[in-house]
Parts: C-alpha cells; structure tokens; sequence
C-alpha cells in the first residue's frame, strides 16, 4: 500500500515536472538545441542550403586551421577588439560610477540618463549614426580645424576603422556597465569608508585599499558581460563598416553571417561556428575562473 | 578651515561638470540626428553641426512615402510585448520548478538551460532557418515569436532561478501541506513575489528584442513582417544614400525608444542593476 502510494506520488510529481518545466523546455530543445547540435554534424559537410549535404570529415575545419580561410585572421580582428573594447568599457563605466555615486556632485540623475541613453539604441542604428559623424561631422570639423586626424574619415583606413569600432561599442555600452558599478558601490557599507578616513586615508587609498577589493563581484559581472557581447559583436560592425575598409574589419560573427549568406557554404558556415562556439564557452570560462578567485568575501 | 571648505566646493564643482559633460558628449550624437532630420540635404553637408536654419519636416514626409514606419513599429512591439510575456511566463514556471523540485533530470535540465547562455546566434541561424522552414513557421510571427522564446529562456530562467533561490521556502511548504497542489502555490504565492525580478527580466527582454537585428533578418522574408532594425537596413543599403532622408529615418526608429526610456527610467536602471547583481 505505501509503495503504491509512493509510486503515485511521484507519478504526480513528474506530471508537475511536465507542466511547468515542459513549455520552455520543449521550445528550448526545438529551436535551440536541435539547430546547435545540427550545426555541429553540419559542419562535417558540404552544403549549399539548398542540396542534400555532402559528408565532407574534417576538411571544412582543415581549411580553416590552415590559415588560407579569413576566420583565423577575422578571430584574432574580434579578439584584438574584445580585448580593447572590455578593458575600455570597464575602466570608464568605473570612472562614471565613482564620478556619479559622490554625493555631493550636482546633475547626478541627469548625467546618469544621459550616459545610459545609448543603450536603448540598437546596435544597427547605432551603427548608421556614427557613419554619418564619421563620414560627414569629423571631416567638416576636421577641415574648420585644419586637423589631419578628422580629415579623412575615419572608416576609409583599417587602423582608424577598428578604434572606430571600438569608440561605438564603448559609447553603447558605458552606460550600462556604469550601471553595475554604481550598484556595486553604493553597497559599500560607510563605516568601512569612515573608518579608513579617520585612520587618515586620502581619497584614493581607499578607493584602491577599501572599495576596490569590495566591488570585484561587480567587476566580474563588468568583465564577463562585457566579453561576451564584445566577441559576438556584429550588429554595430555590420552597420558601421560592414567589414571594411577591404574586409579589415570582419568579426568572427560576421565572417560567419557571409560564409552562409553571401558565399552559400552552409558547411564551412557550421565549422566556423563551432570554433565560434568553442572559442566563447572558453574564454568565459577561464576569464570567470580568473576573476571568481579575486573576490572577496564581505 | 574655510580654505578646506573652498577647496571642497571647487572639487564638487569640476566633478559635477565632469560628469555633466561626459553625459553631452554621450547624448550628443542623438542630438546630431535630431537636429539634422529636419534640415534639407544641402544644409546637412555644409553644417552638420549647427541648427537648423528654418524646420523642414520634408524630410519625413518622403521617408514615410518609401518605408511603412508604421507597420514596422507595429511589428517591433509585436515581438517585444509578447516575445516578453511569453518569456516571463514559461520562464518563470520553469525556473520555479527547477529551483524547488531537485530531482537528477531536473538538474540536468537546469545546467543545460543556462549553459546555453554562451551560445551565439550565429551558431545555431543556419539550422534554424532549415528547421523553422521544415515546420512551415519560416517567415511567420509566431515562428520569430517562438525562436525568440528560445533564445530568451537560457538568461530569464537564470535570473528567475537566482531569484527563487532568495525566496524562503516555508510559505510554499506550508501551502502545500495544506493541500495545495504546485499550480495553486505557484499562481497565488510565488507569482506576487515575484514582481521585482519580472521587471527587470521584462525591461531588459523588451530591449533586446526590440533592438534585435539579425534574428528577424534571418527568419524574415515579408516586407509586411518587417521590423524597425530590418527597415533601417534596407533604408541604408540603397544604392543612394539620401543623408537627410537616413537623418529623419533614424529619427523615427529613435523617438520611441527614448520616450519609452523616459517613461520608464525608473524601471530601467533599476532592472539593469538587478539583472547584473543577481548575475
């Protein structure tokens, strides 16, 4: 009879199971589970999108390791990119934060919206905004100003096209970024900081020695955030330089986008992917593991 | 003393500047657009900077003849609103679930949902197109609506979790005690105090939907089903590029967003901050 009853019971419990977790489960697995794995098999073959997919074994990635595809070299683009746009992002959101969590600076609500109101644009039109100040409002300033720099525009030459990428990711995103940091920092319990001050700390000792120390949770969240939107940045590169000058600025995520779109080769599409995929998963990985162990405990 | 005074003024001043002026120079390419939507083409190249020498709502007038703005801001809320309720519902049932019922599946299940996190669309948009195209939703609303639940589950269910987990479980174990099955404690206990993190999941979904470019792009072939981010493409990608008419079309994409951010500022931030602490 107990037995029975707990037979039934969790009968019951897995019919629970089925009704709430089922819906997403069943449309996660679907459309996010079902194409990803496909992606990978996929990238074993040969395809066109529209022929039945031929079994190619490891070629599609042989190529890419090889060096004659773009993808080891557009890779290493987003890398170089993440890389300056993560540490340019953290460093001003944290200046913003600290400038705007100072109690007695004046305009704090308005200068907080105005510096998160870029990241209500999406990326694309972001991108197309600064098209037009680089192409048309620096050059016209660049003239006034008889200044080499704003001249030319900055998305004609490779090296100035990547800062230029960089300068808008960075704009859309300081806001939020700083957003983080302010909360992290009005955590901070005061007598921490009252305490360091009677002890005779000047303003950045205790910024270094008290609050710093205190705020690296929020700075693994900045750091992880950031990281992974930077390497999977494309709506702003698509819209901003779409790849040029000369394909100088193709991200991974773009290289991808025309190795299935443009060049129809669905296949090497799935490889790139999947190196696409591991390369992220890793990167994460190593780069929470890094800051994890510099928490510290409150 | 009054020297120190002095001095602590003047700091607080030059940091109040500071940050007032970092945030101009922030909203200043916004003002650009602005400003320049209502100018004719001419006076876009010879002064990009000032202002307007007399208003012209030309400009809009015949972007509105060429895009249907309307249909795809329709199209953009679509998804938004509903690709967000949607979300919160599903989502949050499922993180309740996995949260309070530990079993070895629902572990498993859990880790799964919330490794994906890491998944980038452009691994998994070759197949999906294929497999949307197989169940005969490619190019439909609810087919973009569905991949958008996909892709909006792995996050969601990670903050709904990371918020449940904050949630004594005494009222619940009570209730159910009492004989209330799941569905009841979670519709009249849980789903109230849920409120907080509901906000924050919504504000930070309805943006990334809204704003989302490629998704459509790729499940998208009607120009009916267009939405906003598709219509700036195909705006952009014209042979020609008509600057005053871009201005004034960006210009429309723009002012919802922002008149959206100024009604709900609070909401906003405030989600933003959550969404990243419970992270």
């Amino acid at each position: 009879m107990k037995v029975l009853k707990e037979r039934k019971r969790r009968q019951r419990e897995r019919m629970y199971d089925c009704v709430f977790v089922g819906p997403a489960l069943i449309i996660f697995l679907i459309f996010v589970l079902l194409p990803f794995l496909m992606s990978v098999i996929l990238s074993f073959t040969s395809w066109n999108g529209q022929t039945v997919p031929e079994w190619t074994g490891l070629s599609n990635y042989k190529l890419i390791f090889s060096g004659t595809d773009s993808f080891g070299r557009n890779l290493w683009f987003t890398a170089k990119y993440a890389f300056m746009y993560v540490v340019s992002v953290n460093i001003l959101g944290l200046v913003f934060a600290v400038l705007l969590t100072n109690k007695f600076v004046k305009f704090r609500n308005l200068s907080r919206t105005m510096i998160i109101l870029p990241y209500m644009v999406s990326g694309l039109v972001l991108g197309f905004i600064w098209q037009f100040i680089f192409n048309k409002v620096f050059p016209q300033i660049g003239m006034a100003m008889n200044s080499d720099l704003l001249k030319t525009s900055w998305l004609a030459t490779p090296k100035m096209a990547f800062y230029a990428l960089v300068i808008v990711s960075v704009w859309q995103m300081a806001g939020y970024v700083m957003f983080i940091y302010i909360a992290a920092l009005l955590n901070i319990p005061s007598e921490l900081v009252e305490s360091a001050q009677l002890d005779g700390a000047g303003g950045f000792q205790i910024f270094r020695k008290v609050k710093l120390p205190l705020i690296m949770p929020a700075v693994t969240i900045g750091l992880f955030y950031a990281a992974n939107t930077a390497f999977k940045v494309f709506d702003v590169n698509f819209a901003l330089t779409n790849g040029g000058p000369a394909n100088s600025t193709v991200s991974a995520a773009m290289d991808i986008y025309y190795e299935a779109f443009a060049r129809s080769n669905h296949g090497l599409g799935c490889a790139k992917s999947t190196i696409f995929f591991v390369v992220v998963a890793v990167l994460t990985f190593v780069q929470l593991k890094f800051t994890q162990s510099k928490e510290v405990q409150m | 003393m009054r020297r120190k005074h002095t001095k602590h003024v003047i700091k607080t001043w030059i940091l109040s500047v500071t940050a007032f002026t970092v945030g101009i120079v922030l909203v200043s390419p916004l003002y650009l657009v602005f400003v320049n939507s209502v100018k004719p083409v001419r006076e876009i190249y010879l002064s990009p900077l000032g202002l307007p020498k007399e208003i012209s709502w030309d400009n809009f007038g015949r972007v509105m003849e060429q895009i249907n703005f309307g249909q795809a801001l329709k199209n953009s809320l679509f998804f938004a609103v509903f690709g967000v309720a949607g979300l919160l519902v599903i989502c949050s049932m499922a993180a309740y679930r996995l949260v309070r019922h530990r079993t070895r599946v629902n572990k498993f299940v859990y880790l799964l949902l919330v490794s994906s996190i890491l998944v980038p669309f452009q691994t998994v948009m070759i197949p999906l197109i294929k497999i949307m195209a197989s169940i005969g939703l490619y190019n439909t609303r609810l087919g973009v609506l569905l991949a958008y639940y996909g892709y909006g589950i792995p996050f969601a269910v990670f903050l709904f979790s990371g918020f449940l987990n904050s949630i004594p479980r005494e009222i619940e174990d009570a209730a159910l005690i009492d004989g209330g099955s799941p569905l009841q404690v979670y519709r009249c206990i849980i789903l109230p105090l849920l409120k907080p993190i509901c906000v924050t999941v919504a504000v930070l979904d309805v943006l990334w939907i809204y704003n989302d470019f490629l998704l459509p792009f790729v499940l998208i072939s009607d120009n009916e089903l267009r939405t906003l981010p598709l219509v700036m493409y195909t705006f952009f990608t014209a042979y020609e590029r008509p600057w005053d008419l871009a201005m004034a079309s960006l210009t429309m994409v723009l002012t919802p967003a922002i008149i959206m951010f100024v009604i709900l500022q609070k909401q906003i931030t405030g989600g933003i901050v959550s969404g990243a602490v419970k992270g």
